[in-house]
């Protein structure tokens, strides 16, 4: 499934990084948001190792994961756990050339959003 | 047919084996007339429209047969101009990425692996570009956390990693460069608290997709967001580890030992009263003590210096938003890497390879950089990982 308005997975990760790219990210419509590159939200500087960006990737999925737990309530998927979508986040956010919409799938796999339970 | 890649190229090897076939029985059979009313035509895109191929492919194999059709030039000409055609449009990054890469056959394949394949077109000094596939790959083998009360997450764990370019002749390749390592690794970060139901239930309805692109909603999720962080001080993340691996040329043929250890940290101010916090300025830093053992192939001991040394490597970066462009978020990047050898020989002071300073300032938008300065040097076995040129570079 594409970058979707109508799946909350996609919308409550967008909330994430809109937040944490505030004021400048104030206004800016989800469905732009969606082309953003994770390079630029991780907050990865031009230049930078391969190990400063791997760092910097575990600290954003990190973040990632503590705003949709602990913020919008999302439990993990039953064949998923905190270990499995912290390394799939990692591992998506430390490729340069992805950009939100591609996290957007691996959330929904990995998270179990409120309107989602039963 | 559950391969794209599979039909695309079987439907191109079809085109290519049926189309002379076709070609030299039309041909026996063409009268002036009728080259002139296919000249006319001269339509190839909607001809390659029938089949499921990249149109600039088609378009070779099209312009290649026209020109059999109406006999302009003769059969040696028109195979050489159509190999060389082919050659050009295919060996492209953004044609095998979308066509094989992203093919259904080999995306099945790496789709959720730790595996990562990109084609490059790498630019090299005073020659040619070179088609490069670069790779990365980012293995975890094992991962823990440790349960504990308090304001921090802890987590341990061991990884294997590995990156580099691979040309088709190594001596081509200006990354030549291949990095393998198990790096064992703790680390701490700040917790998010976690809310209650309330405040659940009033988030997921400020994220429906009646309430997402509303200005009102965006702000009271901001202003419910901010009040549930203010007890923290700020987003810190904190790692130390150690590395064991190799970096090698794609031969390995040059190749070099090293372990390492390390520590980085990253702090992100959530509170006004502080100056980066006003700012939103990011800062990070990374220091680590390498052991490096050379073999005679490498850089510092074809200058005459084989010997195993220690190196303080560091990394320092600073993130600065600077409000709005183009109605998109703008931020100012430096970067500044340090590479100094403990105690060198006169042999590889002399060759000046005992220090390396390199430093980066870029402007950029969520969808990419805008420009970037870059000055300095980094040693030879981390050229692969210089993300921009030396000198200024407009990337619009």
């Amino acid at each position: 499934m594409s970058w979707n308005i109508n799946n909350s997975a996609h919308t409550g990760l967008w909330a994430t990084v809109r937040f944490d790219h505030r004021p400048a990210s104030r206004g800016i419509k989800f469905k732009d948001g969606g082309n953003w590159k994770v390079d630029f939200i991780i907050r990865a500087a031009a230049g930078a190792s391969a190990q400063d960006v791997q760092q910097k990737a575990q600290a954003y999925a990190n973040k990632i994961d503590g705003f949709l737990t602990g913020f919008f309530g999302a439990k993990y998927e039953s064949e998923s756990s905190e270990a499995k979508a912290l390394a799939a986040l990692e591992s998506a956010l430390s490729n340069t050339e992805n950009t939100l919409s591609d996290l957007g799938d691996l959330v929904d796999s990995h998270y179990l959003m409120v309107g989602e339970m039963e | 047919m559950p391969s794209q890649f599979k039909l695309t190229f079987s439907t191109i090897l079809k085109l290519l084996l049926v189309f002379p076939l076709l070609i030299s029985v039309a041909n026996a059979q063409m009268t002036e007339a009728k080259i002139g009313a296919i000249k006319s035509m001269g339509k190839p895109d909607e001809y390659c429209k029938r089949f499921e191929i990249e149109l600039t492919v088609c378009k070779v194999i099209y312009e290649a047969g026209l020109k059999k059709i109406t006999g302009d030039g003769n059969n040696e000409e028109i195979r050489e101009q159509l190999e060389n055609n082919l050659k050009a449009v295919i060996l492209q990054p953004n044609f095998l990425n979308k066509n094989l890469l992203e093919s259904a056959f080999v995306a099945s394949k790496i789709e959720g692996s730790p595996l990562t394949l990109e084609f490059a077109q790498l630019d090299r000094k005073d020659a040619d570009n070179v088609l490069g596939l670069k790779y990365s790959l980012d293995y975890s083998i094992k991962k823990g956390y440790i349960d504990s009360s308090g304001d921090w997450d802890k987590r341990w764990g061991f990884k294997l990693l590995s990156s580099g370019t691979i040309t088709q002749n190594a001596e081509e390749n200006p990354r030549n460069f291949i990095d393998l390592k198990v790096t064992a690794f703790g680390s701490i970060s700040t917790d998010i608290p976690t809310q209650d139901k309330e405040f659940i239930a009033l988030a997921n309805m400020l994220i429906d997709p009646n309430n997402i692109d509303v200005l009102a909603s965006e702000d009271e999720l901001t202003a419910m967001f901010e009040n549930a962080l203010s007890p923290l001080a700020g987003y810190q993340w904190y790692t130390f580890g150690v590395d064991l691996g190799i970096e090698a040329d794609q031969e390995f043929k040059a190749k070099q030992s090293k372990i390492s250890g390390f520590v980085y940290g990253q702090y992100e101010s959530w509170t006004k009263s502080s100056f980066i916090g006003a700012m939103g300025i990011v800062p990070s830093i990374r220091i680590g003590v390498d052991s490096i053992d050379p073999n005679k192939e490498t850089p510092r001991a074809l200058a005459g210096d084989d010997s195993s040394y220690y190196r303080i490597s560091g990394e320092a970066s600073l993130w600065v938003p600077l409000g709005k462009f183009n109605d998109q978020p703008l931020a100012l990047t430096f970067n500044y890497r340090t590479y100094d050898e403990l105690s060198p020989s006169d042999i590889t002071k002399n060759a000046k390879l005992d220090k390396y300073r390199l430093r980066t300032y870029a402007l950029r938008g969520p969808y990419g950089l805008y420009v970037s300065y870059s000055s300095g040097q980094l040693p030879m076995n981390f050229q692969s990982e210089q993300l921009v040129e030396l000198g200024f570079k407009f990337h619009l």
